[in-house]
Parts: structure tokens; sequence; C-alpha cells
């Protein structure tokens, strides 16, 4: 089977089992290639009891999300839209892949929030209420609705990250999440940048039964990657990029979100190769900035042009106190980090 | 007879006159060489005091290196015998703190950890200076490995 007819296959084979009502038999990973299902994403519950125990989480379709136990893979918490889940959301009713993202807001070891990206566009977000029940454990809702009808959904986990002017008003998350085509045809995709003006606050799930979810009316519109914001954008913008997915997350380095647009139609083998380019932007004002040191002085922005596995994400190697950044075997120098150690105080314990 | 008695009475002045004189410079000597033997303590005390204060600054110069080479670093204490001198040590106790959410980097992935260095710098005579120092650092997030 050639590269786009299989692809076809593939997103046929999504669009079958995304948008439907979930057969409780079927999992993610008969639906999706492994690549694009996504792998279980560790983490640290406290369900119905006082101790915190590692867990995985990860999508399907019946449920569509669940939580197993690390080591034995037993089933500790699962949500879907109709029993015999632990819990049930009446909007669930399309699959997740891989775009999850659990978080530890308060840095106690424990994750407080997950947010999930659905097949049908939609972004959700739940706040996890330690040692209660399964039952009573998650309260969530869904965040923003993008979908539009499109055949585009969430692949790649979200990329949530504080703004990084450290902003001496109320803080907010930027949530950076790109889209991919759900079947064979070709979509315009995006990459939303929504805004959480309530980064650090648990929801009751009245207050997420109440909440209107974020739609693309609400954000600003960039047309084209390069673009940059010309008005205030409170909820968010998103960026229009083509006909290519992300399959990747971005990964947000001082403020900047470095991505990897794919080309789904270069997908290969059964290593889901895919050719990519990675590009850099400023969350702040969408502003493109280059991936790689331009070549030659006065060079505009710079895109890399590589081939990673799709759904891959950027790799960080440590070298000492700096971190390269790679997607694949090629360093993309724009989301390279520096770990080294800052001095805040100082103080003399034994003087009078 | 009276001259007499009068050169007698003179001679016994000088006598005592010399006598407080030998004393007062006695006294002096003594004063000026407590002066240099306290000066010269003052001293001793001083620069034991400054090399405890260099040793100490040199365990927390140990402990941010430490710091920046370990990907993870967990609580650590130690004890070094920099130079010849037994009598001068430094001390080091490197403490994680509080954890948090680095602003403008991806949550899950990275996080920031303060760290707590004290380092206790001991020479000769009782001298000792403690220096504490207070470290951020950008880190992975336990889940994720750069």
């Amino acid at each position: 089977m050639s590269g786009p007819a299989r692809l076809q296959h593939v997103f046929a084979a999504l669009l079958a089992t995304a948008i439907v009502a979930p057969s409780p038999a079927r999992s993610a990973d008969s639906a999706l290639p492994a690549c694009l299902a996504g792998s279980p994403v560790p983490l640290v519950v406290m369900i119905g009891e006082s101790t915190a125990r590692p867990a995985l989480l990860r999508g399907g379709i019946a449920p569509a999300l669940e939580i197993i136990e690390a080591d034995n893979s037993l089933p500790l918490w699962s949500a879907s839209m109709s029993p015999p889940s632990s819990q049930q959301f009446g909007a669930m009713h399309a699959q997740f892949a891989g775009s999850l993202l659990p978080i530890d807001l308060d840095g106690d070891g424990v994750h407080d929030r997950i947010y999930a990206g659905d097949l049908a566009g939609r972004l959700w977000r739940f706040d996890l209420h330690h040692g209660q029940p399964a039952r009573q454990w998650a309260t969530g809702g869904v965040f923003a609705d993008l979908s539009r009808g499109a055949l585009r959904g969430f692949i790649a986990p979200p990329d949530v990250s504080l703004p990084a002017d450290g902003t001496a008003g109320p803080a907010w998350f930027n949530i950076a999440i790109g889209t991919a085509r759900i079947g064979a045809a070709a979509v315009a995709n995006r990459l939303y940048v929504l805004r959480d003006h309530f980064p650090f606050e648990a929801w009751t799930q009245p207050r997420y039964d109440q909440w209107r979810p974020l739609r693309e009316t609400d954000l600003v519109p960039l047309p084209r990657l390069g673009a940059v914001l010309a008005q205030p954008a409170p909820d968010g913008y998103y960026i229009e990029t083509g006909a290519a997915d992300f399959l990747s997350p971005t990964l947000t380095i001082s403020g900047r979100a470095t991505l990897a647009l794919a080309e789904p139609s270069s997908m290969t083998g059964a290593g889901c190769l895919v050719a990519a380019v990675v590009s850099s932007i400023d969350l702040a004002i969408g502003a493109e900035s280059p991936a790689a040191p331009a070549a030659g002085a006065g060079g505009g922005p710079t895109r890399l042009a590589i081939t990673m596995h799709a759904g891959e994400p950027f790799a960080l190697v440590r070298d000492g106190s700096h971190a390269a950044c790679m997607a694949g075997d090629v360093h993309v120098p724009s989301c390279d980090v520096d770990l080294s150690p800052r001095r805040t105080w100082w103080r003399r314990e034994d003087a009078d | 007879m009276r001259a007499e008695a009068r050169a007698r009475r003179a001679s016994g002045f000088a006598v005592a006159w010399m006598l407080v004189l030998v004393a007062l410079i006695a006294l002096a000597g003594g004063a000026a060489a407590h002066d240099v033997l306290f000066a010269r303590q003052l001293a001793t005390s001083r620069a034991q005091q400054q090399r405890a204060f260099a040793l100490a600054e040199l365990g927390l110069r140990a402990g941010m290196v430490q710091l920046s080479a370990a990907a993870a670093p967990v609580a650590d204490t130690g004890t070094l015998h920099p130079g010849t001198a037994r009598s001068d040590s430094l001390h080091v106790t490197l403490q994680p703190g509080a954890v948090r959410i680095p602003a403008g980097y991806s949550a899950g992935r990275f996080i920031t950890r303060d760290y707590e260095i004290q380092s206790t710098g001991a020479s000769a005579r009782n001298a000792r200076s403690v220096l504490v120092q207070g470290m951020t650092r950008l880190e992975a997030a336990a889940t994720q490995s750069p």
C-alpha cells in the first residue's frame, strides 16, 4: 500500500471510530496506528485513598478516558458518555487519542488537572479531587469547542504554559494545541492558542456545567503562520496552518512555542515516519521566530525541514546545565533550554 | 650640718623619682606589650574568621557546581577538608524546596524547583561562618526525561 493510500486508510478508520457513538468492546488501540493513538501518560493520583499512586492515563472509545495502575494495569477510574464507567459526562461522545496532558498545579507531586483534546476538535478540562472516590474524583467539561463540523480533531497533546513575562496581574494558562485531519480529505488545520484565565482554580461540576465553551468566534484569527496579532486576544487566537497536521505537541521555552507541522501524505512505513516543518512562534503575539539561526545577516524566520516519527515529541538531551532540543535526529536550536541554577537570595547566619 | 642634711634629702628625692619613672616605664611597656598581644590575638582571630568565611563560600560554590551538574539532585550533605590544615573544614547541605510551574515553559515537561544551600566553614580557634544561598532551577518534570 502506498503512503497516501495507507494514510487514507488510516484516517478513514479514524473517521469511522471517532465521531460515532462508542462501542464498548473497542479501544483506541484497535482504531489508530500506535504512533497516532498516543502512549499512556504517566501521572500520580489519589483516588479513593489518601496515598498517592503512580498511574497511567489513556484515551480510547469506551471508556473515552481511563486511568489504570502503573504497576498492574488495574482500572482506577474511567469516564465516558454512559455507564459502566466511573463517571459520565454527557458530551463525551468522541474518542480521545494521545491528546492528554496531566498537570501538577501545586508541586506536591500529585496531578491536579487534565487537559485533553478529543477527535471531534474539543478541548476538555478536568479538575481532580484527591482522595475522593472514583465516582466523584473528577469534575470537568468541554473548555473549548472548536470543531465547527470540520473533520479535524486533536491528536497531539496540548501544551500548557504560564505567560513568559510574569505579568503582575492575574495569570492565565496559554494552551497551544494543533489539529490534525480526521478523515481522508484535506482540511484547513489550525494551531489554537487558548487562554484559561482560571489556571489554579478547581471548578465544581455545576461551574463546569455553566461554562460556555470557547469557540472560534471568541478567538482572533491569524491567516497564516508568521502573521502577528494586531489586536488584543483575551480568549486567545488561532493560526490557519493549511493542510499540514499537528501530530506532535508543541514545546514552549521562554514563551516561544516550537511546533512541527507534519505533511500527512509523506507518511511511510510502519514506523510512521513523516516529513515535517519545524517553526517557532511567540505565544504572546503569534509572531514567528527562527527555529534555527538564520543564514547570513538579516535573514528572516528560518524553518527546518525534517523527518520525524509521527506523534514524537521534541526531546531534550541534557548535557550539564544545557539541554539540546531534538526532533528525531535533528537539532532544533529554538527550543534549547538553559537549565543553569540561578541565585535568588543570600544570608549570613553567623553575623550579629 | 644643715647643708649635709639638705644634700641627703635631695639624694633620697631623686631615688624616689627614679623609682617612679622606672615604674611608669614598666607600666607603659606592659601596656604596649598587652596591646601588641591583644592586637595579635585579634588579627589571628580575624584571619581565622576570614578563613572560615572563605571556606563557607567555597562550600556554596561546591553546592552550586553540584546543583549545575546533577539532573535531579536530592537532599545531600557532606563535609570536606580542603587544604592541609586539619582544622579547616566545610560542611555543605543541599536542600530541595518548593516546586512550581515555571512561567513561559511547558507545564508537565518542566518544573521550577527552589533550593537552599547551607555552607558552614570552620577554621582554627573555633572560627565558624555560616552562609545560606537560595537558588532556583528549571528542571524536567518527573514523568519526562530531558
